[in-house]
């Protein structure tokens, strides 16, 4: 009888011990997540009406399995900094189906992770479309899933764009329309002599220069040449980066400069030589296209290190006028 | 006899070792190859390129499609030109966007109780500069076997009043609705700490999604070679930039003792787009 109750004790207790390991091994649980990446990031077309032809793009899934689906949209430039805001529905006369066998634009399709998908998109122009430039987006989009749990919930859904910039043309020539809508910077001191503006700035401060071109022709353009800061003998050229700057709109453009953070500025000008600065740009668009110049000048000056010695000269002289009227004052007494 | 075998042996063994040696003799043919399961597309330019562009980082390469080919003649030719990549700037880091979660749990939102929940963004990129996302709901949050809703946040009212460009505070309890505040690299600089907030923007209404982040420089820090299509990649130089950036979004839900129970969901929409 003693044996038995060892043995139900024993085989009570190795069942609490199981229950209790079994309780405790928790498997951990991820969060789904989306890791996509869409190649290549952008695609220039110039084509001749009625003709058709097909792009490859390569879409991979570095995060969990997800539906995916590839959608085309049309978008426009916002502002002068590479915005842009991108069309809910499909429009414009540029037909798109895709020519995979195992799927369809707008239908979504089962993503595995780690894998990767060619998806190869043809573009069809039919014939009469007048010349002009049609910018699209190819989107590959995750389908939101709702498991909601009984739990209140935001669904993310992750969407990855690569531009696809369309220039139609029957002759094989594009307009090239442009002009410098700025080219400023922003002086510390600014004053009028006689009839000429002199501009000033402190030679230890950084000085973003901004050049935007404004394009009004019906396609895009991609503005080549340099921005060239001259004082004295010596001179430095930026090269300008050719930018796409779409048809009817306008841009600020960049130049090849290493450690340039700032989104609105053409080029910093940094560790100024003090002098007299001419800085120009000279900008064209490819062979036989106009160029264009414009050219703006200031003078730099360590103006902190001056307005500083000020300072501490007028102390000085303050000390030395006071002692002066104290020794008067003492010697009248 | 045992001459003319010897020469035919002989024969037989120079016609073999020739033999061996022009089949032992290949050519390197160079081709991009673009194929999936069921489709396959050979680029066959990249010979006549003038050589590969070789990267001095770890000898890979990258070519763009328009390789070889003199732009005006292969218009008239074939009657179109494709560029494929930046002209001017050679990559191995292609455009990848990454969300930590696809759903954030608000929980059983109680009233006068906010709730929030947070999704980690991050954005990779080599190429040319600037990228954006941006961010739409499809309506507000709404009871998912109903038609009641949970309206989008104003913030906290008054002069601290937000609207879907325009983020505000957001700490008073009595406030109600559903947004969301933006944390990290890139963000739009009105969100000036982790209690400003905006409404999303609503699909329903046309609203124009929203930037929740942009920037110009998730990018190598290099110096391109501008305008000359043939150049081999640029050295790396200067102090590197990271090539990815992250932020995160915390949505934020507040209840009214009058909101009727439920469960409330929405789609939330991020899209991210290198620029043209």
């Amino acid at each position: 009888m003693k044996h038995i109750t060892y043995n139900i004790n024993r085989i009570l207790i190795a069942f609490v011990l199981s229950v209790t390991c079994y309780m405790l091994y928790v498997t951990s649980v991820a969060a789904q997540e989306v890791n996509l990446s869409l190649d290549p990031p952008i695609v220039q077309v110039k084509i001749k009406p009625g003709k058709a032809i097909p792009i490859a793009y390569t879409v991979e899934n570095k995060g969990d399995p997800t539906n995916l689906q590839f959608l085309i949209r049309p978008f426009t430039p916002v502002g002068q900094l590479g915005s842009l805001t991108v069309s809910s529905q499909l429009e414009g006369p540029v037909q798109f189906n895709l020519e995979n066998t195992d799927s369809e634009l707008e239908k979504p399709f089962f993503f595995p992770s780690r894998e990767k998908r060619q998806a190869v998109l043809r573009i069809s122009i039919p014939p009469g479309i007048p010349d002009g430039d049609y910018y699209y987006m190819i989107l590959g989009e995750t389908v939101p899933a709702f498991a909601l749990a009984g739990q209140s919930t935001g669904v993310a859904s992750a969407a990855i764009g690569s531009p696809l910039l369309i220039t139609i043309t029957e002759s094989g020539i594009t307009e090239v329309k442009a002009s410098i809508a700025e080219f400023s910077f922003k002086p510390d001191l600014t004053f009028t002599i006689g009839n000429k503006t002199v501009r000033i700035v402190d030679n230890i401060k950084d000085v973003p220069i901004v050049c935007s071109l404004r394009n009004m022709g019906n396609n895009l353009i991609q503005p080549m040449g340099t921005i060239v800061d001259r004082v004295g003998t010596s001179k430095k050229e930026y090269p300008i980066i050719p930018q796409n700057i779409l048809s009817n709109s306008q841009r600020v453009i960049k130049v090849a400069q290493e450690n340039n953070a700032q989104a609105n500025s053409t080029v910093v000008l940094a560790h100024l030589p003090i002098g007299y600065h001419t800085v120009s740009a000279k900008i064209s668009f490819g062979e036989n296209t106009p160029i264009l110049f414009k050219e703006l000048s200031f003078v730099a000056l360590p103006i902190r290190l001056m307005s500083t010695t000020g300072m501490v000269l007028c102390v000085v002289l303050l000390f030395f006028i006071l002692r002066f009227f104290q020794k008067g004052r003492k010697k009248g007494n | 006899m045992k001459h003319i075998t010897y020469n035919i042996k002989k024969n037989l063994t120079i016609f073999v070792l020739c033999v061996t040696c022009y089949m032992l003799y290949v050519t390197c043919v160079s081709a991009i190859n673009m194929q999936s399961n069921d489709y396959r597309i050979q680029f066959g330019k990249v010979d006549s390129g003038g050589g590969k562009m070789t990267d001095p980082v770890d000898d890979t390469y990258r070519l763009s499609s328009s390789i070889g080919q003199e732009a005006a003649k292969e218009f008239q030719s074939s009657g179109y030109v494709i560029k494929a990549g930046f002209q001017y700037i050679y990559s191995r880091i292609p455009f990848t966007f990454y969300l930590s979660t696809i759903r954030v749990d608000l929980g059983n939102l109680l009233p006068n109780t906010p709730a929030t929940g947070t999704i980690t963004l991050k954005v990779s990129f080599g190429g040319a500069g600037q990228y954006i996302v941006t961010a739409r709901a499809d309506a507000p949050l709404t009871e998912i076997q109903g038609t009641d809703t949970i309206s989008f946040t104003g913030c906290n009212g008054g002069v601290d009043t937000c609207t879907i460009t325009n983020a505000k505070l957001w700490t008073s309890a009595s406030a109600y609705g559903f947004g969301y505040g933006m944390t990290g690299q890139d963000i739009p600089a009105d969100f000036i700490s982790s209690s400003y907030f905006r409404p999303f923007a609503n699909r329903l209404t046309s609203e124009t999604p929203a930037t929740v982040m942009q920037s110009a420089n998730v990018t190598a820090d290099i110096t391109p070679t501008p305008a000359i299509p043939l150049t081999a990649a640029p050295a790396l130089t200067g102090v590197p930039r990271t090539t990815t950036h992250e932020a995160i979004i915390t949505m934020k839900a507040n209840i009214s003792g009058l909101q009727p129970a439920g469960t409330y969901a929405t789609v939330i929409r991020f899209l991210a787009t290198p620029s043209f």
